[in-house]
């Protein structure tokens, strides 16, 4: 991260992702990831996972994960202008729909939305879990702590910070 | 809705204060707690009827919520209250938690345990697209079109952009023409 284009660059990337980001921040990560790590190398696999992950463990909706990408690249300010950047084109929408949803009931044409947009989201969101997982994972153990926490947070009510942290305790010991 | 004054701005802003700094993991069962149980501003109904329509748009979801409720109760400033309260002190933690770890960073065990946490972080990802997964009906054209998901974007590394606006509209078509 060098130059104020570079800057530039990474929020006019995720103001446009915004806007696509059905599913919320999980759906775009494979596309920041190519970004910032494939495309630029503003850092790399294990550090854009950790920072995912550091999202999730701490409080807090999972999107200000936007704000840690932007401070790794280029510091406290360019974290809270990714934030923004990610979050301002959105919720321009979020707020023309409810006002138009308020107003209209459910139609046939909102339904047909709703049923046909799910399995896409479906599909996204588990192509960001695996591509997170793969970003992640050096050894075969961090992918079993990976498959692990995916079958014990499919088919249990167990807290989701118990298994972030299990994944601490055997990444650092292994 | 439930017979309620409208909160306020500030009280939107509160309200979402204390679900955005208690959300471990996940924000949206601490939301639905606050907003249905504790404030009793909506009904479970109208909650899942948010819900439904923040996942249809784009944006994180919990962020559509606030906006959405904030708007139906306060109109713009209402969204704003909403947005900020659930958003401003995660972030000075958040931004304090990535300055530190950036100074860390190069300690072994500690890159293995975040390794760790990044793959348990993972696993959560997945768990939460099969849960979704379930809640679809199993039609060949769903599954389908989530595969293609999937794959264009794991194998053919395809933007998301693209694979969104490509399968989202198809999907909406498919869906039009069966619904009667």
């Amino acid at each position: 991260m060098e130059s104020l284009a570079d800057a530039g660059t990474l929020l006019g990337h995720l103001a446009a992702l915004s806007l696509v980001s059905v599913g919320g921040a999980h759906a775009v990560f494979p596309d920041i990831f190519r970004l910032v790590v494939t495309e630029r190398g503003w850092m790399t696999g294990t550090e854009f996972a950790t920072l995912v992950a550091l999202s999730q463990a701490a409080p807090g909706p999972n999107v200000l994960v936007m704000a840690l990408i932007g401070q790794r690249v280029g510091g406290v300010g360019l974290g809270v202008a990714a934030l923004v950047a990610f979050c301002l084109p959105c919720s321009v929408i979020a707020w023309l729909v409810a006002r138009a949803h308020f107003r209209a009931a459910g139609s046939r044409w909102a339904r047909a939305m709703r049923t046909g947009f799910a399995p896409v989201t479906v599909g996204v969101v588990l192509a960001s879990g695996f591509v997170l997982a793969t970003g992640a994972a050096h050894d075969w153990r961090i992918y079993l702590v990976a498959m692990a926490s995916t079958v014990l947070a499919s088919v249990t009510r167990l807290h989701p910070l118990w298994l972030i942290v299990a994944g601490a305790v055997v990444g650092a010991l292994v | 809705m439930p017979t309620v004054t409208p909160p306020t701005s500030r009280a939107l802003f509160t309200a979402f204060l204390s679900v955005g700094i208690s959300g471990f993991g996940g924000v949206l069962p601490y939301a639905r707690r606050q907003l249905v149980e504790v404030k009793r501003w909506i009904t479970d109904a109208e909650m899942t009827e948010l819900l439904s329509l923040a996942q249809l748009l784009p944006g994180p979801n919990i962020v559509n919520v606030a906006i959405m409720l904030g708007t139906r109760f306060r109109g713009a400033a209402g969204a704003a209250a909403g947005v900020l309260g659930l958003t401003l002190v995660p972030l000075a933690l958040f931004l304090a938690l990535g300055a530190i770890y950036q100074q860390f960073a190069e300690v072994p065990w500690l890159k293995g345990a975040f390794a760790g946490v990044g793959a348990a972080a993972a696993g959560l990802v997945l768990s939460v697209g099969i849960r979704f997964a379930h809640a679809l009906e199993p039609r060949a054209w769903v599954i389908a079109l989530g595969a293609a998901g999937f794959l264009a974007i794991v194998f053919a590394h395809l933007p998301l952009p693209l694979v969104v606006l490509v399968l989202a509209p198809l999907g909406v078509l498919i869906a039009w023409r069966r619904a009667t």
